[in-house]
């Protein structure tokens, strides 16, 4: 019997910039589909590059990123259907949701990724997800008028709309109030979705995911808990400053 | 320096948009060129950015204080072509969004601040960094805004003799090179050295940061 | 009749270019009360958003003419009607337009436009918002008045963060829009 393929895959990826700053090293690390991966690590040692590695943004100076069983290079990355296909499946929420708006309206924002579907089927997932992230008011607002928080809960009634097979969250409770982050948590609970979110913020690791990665400083995986059989010691979380001693 | 609708004619107006068309056209194919599908989202920042840098104040004695202008900054660091598109949509921005008005004057406001200015700062810092690094991006600024505002001074100047009633009364514009060659050289001449020094403390700590080609020893 | 944005932004260009190509004051003033009465309720809120930026410029171009018509001795009264008349009939044509047309709307058939539009605005928030706090945190360690040397490093320190800014955000923004697949449309 054949082994599952992982949906995502890392072999040895390492990622420097072209200034010479290194942002991932030797990084392997495969997902498989329904995982919940929490991604720790403290601030600068590569939690939003390895985010978008997997989102397919930046290619692996050395290594390889495999997405279902396929290379992602700057190949595929040209290949307009697989692209759309990987667009569809694989949704990454930035930390700062600025970024990602750029439609005139809330409601065209949250249809953009929607524009295959037909104008009922459109307009039923649009006013389904603004009703669920508490933006039914704003549909027909600019996006740059919304405060931090309503950005931030548009960004992710976007990228739900899609109804995405990977979720890569950005450190997402940053800007959430904590009713959307409890809405979040139950919401990540219930679905059968892979999802990958970095955060800093140990209390509500548990309810992110049942696997824990942690990247040290020196932009290397130093714990997973799939390799190890449980949640990492008090000792490693201090060592690497995600714990007080 | 920004001309407001009204004083300049369409003799003039007409002529600087059927030059500044094809130049808008050759740098928006040059940064699509560089970029390629990522023009869209990186003008629009820049466009922000060089609204922002245009607001800039300008420290003068006295307490009081002036507004950048930017371009030359922009050209330093992104090149002439980016500085001459983003400083085009900021003209757009404040004649359509800001009502600030201008959009006869935009082709005239463009080619003055943004072309002439963006490639005067860009090719004299090339001429002179050679010589002095420092010196080159004090000087590049210092003359790109005099070269902007002899160009305006030219340009506004001119509207008496080109657009005059049948009685020789001006319809734009009222007065000559006597009065605007003077009236506008002299304060830039004073603006020139403000912000020549205001991007010189940029562009000291920005070399730092290596995304200055030219300061890195990389062509741009 | 209630016109298209589209069609408003296009007759708003046509007529500012129709005005320049008018000489005749008493047209001009006609035109100035036209627009005044056809702008609707909200005429005197609109006429002093006009006017505020061009006055000004406007004082100090009618001086020079009064001065050198007192020099010369020529008249100088067509003149001056005729430049103030049509810088304010301008004025008041593109306030009305940013009253009365949405830009959005009117660049419905350039979705690229209007995305860049979108982008443009969102981020020259976040700068002014940077420039602010900058400014904020200077005054509000300003004990005594700073020197021309110290408000020159506040300008500056301005300046790079906003150069900062603006290459981290563009890098973001591409990423972004790349991310939900809106740069292989």
């Amino acid at each position: 019997m054949t082994e599952p393929v992982p949906l995502l895959e890392l072999e040895q990826v390492a990622v420097a910039y072209p200034n010479g700053r290194r942002a991932l090293e030797g990084i392997d690390l495969a997902i498989d589909p329904g995982e919940r991966v929490v991604l720790l690590g403290t601030n600068g040692c590569g939690k939003s590059t390895l985010l978008r590695v997997l989102d397919g943004l930046i290619v692996p100076t050395r290594g390889e990123f495999l997405f279902a069983g396929r290379r992602v290079d700057q190949h595929t990355l040209q290949d307009r259907t697989w692209q759309r296909d990987f667009r569809q499946r694989v949704v990454l929420m930035f930390q700062h949701p600025e970024s990602m708006l750029f439609n005139p309206t809330v409601r065209d924002e949250i249809g953009f990724g929607l524009r295959h579907l037909s104008e009922p089927e459109r307009a039923d997932r649009i006013r389904h997800w603004a009703d669920r992230l508490r933006l039914r008011d704003f549909l027909d607002a600019p996006p740059f008028e919304l405060s931090g928080g309503e950005k931030q809960r548009l960004c992710l009634a976007c990228l739900l709309a899609v109804e995405p097979e990977v979720l890569l969250l950005d450190e997402p409770t940053a800007n959430l109030d904590p009713r959307t982050v409890g809405w979040l948590l139950e919401w990540l609970r219930g679905r059968p979705i892979t999802s990958v979110v970095a955060t800093h913020q140990m209390a509500l690791v548990p309810q992110l995911g049942e696997r824990i990665v942690i990247l040290s400083d020196d932009h290397r995986v130093v714990f997973d808990s799939r390799a190890s059989g449980g949640p990492p010691d008090h000792e490693l979380l201090v060592t690497h400053g995600l714990a007080h001693g | 320096m920004h001309i407001p609708d009204g004083l300049i004619s369409p003799q003039t107006y007409l002529p600087a948009l059927a030059v500044a068309v094809p130049l808008w056209w050759w740098a928006a194919r040059a940064f699509t060129r560089q970029v390629g599908d990522e023009a869209l989202p990186r003008l629009a920042v820049f466009t922000a950015l060089a609204f922002v840098l245009s607001s800039l104040m300008l420290p003068l004695p006295g307490g009081t204080s002036g507004h950048a202008i930017g371009v030359g900054l922009l050209a330093l660091v992104f090149g002439p072509w980016v500085a001459f598109l983003a400083y085009t949509l900021v003209l757009v921005l404040q004649a359509l969004v800001m009502g600030a008005g201008g959009i006869t004057a935009l082709p005239v406001n463009a080619l003055a601040m943004g072309f002439i200015g963006a490639w005067t700062a860009y090719l004299v810092f090339h001429l002179l960094r050679h010589v002095q690094a420092d010196f080159a991006v004090l000087a590049a600024v210092f003359v790109s805004i005099l070269f902007s505002a002899l160009l305006v001074a030219l340009v506004l100047g001119l509207q008496p003799l080109i657009a005059q009633g049948p009685d020789g009364s001006p319809r734009f514009f009222p007065f000559g090179w006597s009065v605007t060659l003077p009236a506008i050289l002299l304060p830039h001449l004073f603006i020139g050295l403000a912000e020549a020094a205001l991007t010189l403390l940029i562009w000291r700590h920005a070399r730092r940061r290596c995304w200055i080609p030219a300061a890195c020893g990389r062509e741009a | 009749m209630l016109l298209s944005h589209p069609l408003r932004f296009a007759l708003y260009l046509t007529a500012v270019i129709a005005v320049t190509l008018i000489h005749d004051p008493r047209v001009l003033l006609l035109a100035l009360a036209g627009l005044v009465l056809l702008s609707g309720s909200g005429r005197y809120a609109l006429l002093l958003r006009a006017g505020r930026p061009v006055l000004w410029i406007l004082l100090l171009i009618s001086s020079g003419i009064l001065f050198m018509g007192w020099l010369t001795g020529q008249p100088v009264l067509g003149a001056l009607l005729l430049i103030n008349l049509r810088v304010l009939v301008l004025a008041l044509l593109t306030a009305w337009m940013v009253r009365d047309v949405d830009l959005d709307l009117a660049l419905v058939r350039w979705p690229k436009v209007r995305r860049w539009l979108v982008i443009v605005r969102g981020q020259v928030q976040l700068f002014r918002r940077l420039a602010q706090d900058y400014r904020c945190a200077q005054k509000s360690r300003t004990v005594v008045a700073p020197t021309l040397h110290q408000r020159y490093l506040g300008s500056a320190a301005i300046g790079l963060a906003a150069l900062d800014k603006g290459v981290h955000n563009a890098e973001m923004v591409t990423q972004a829009m790349r991310s939900r697949g809106a740069l292989h449309d």
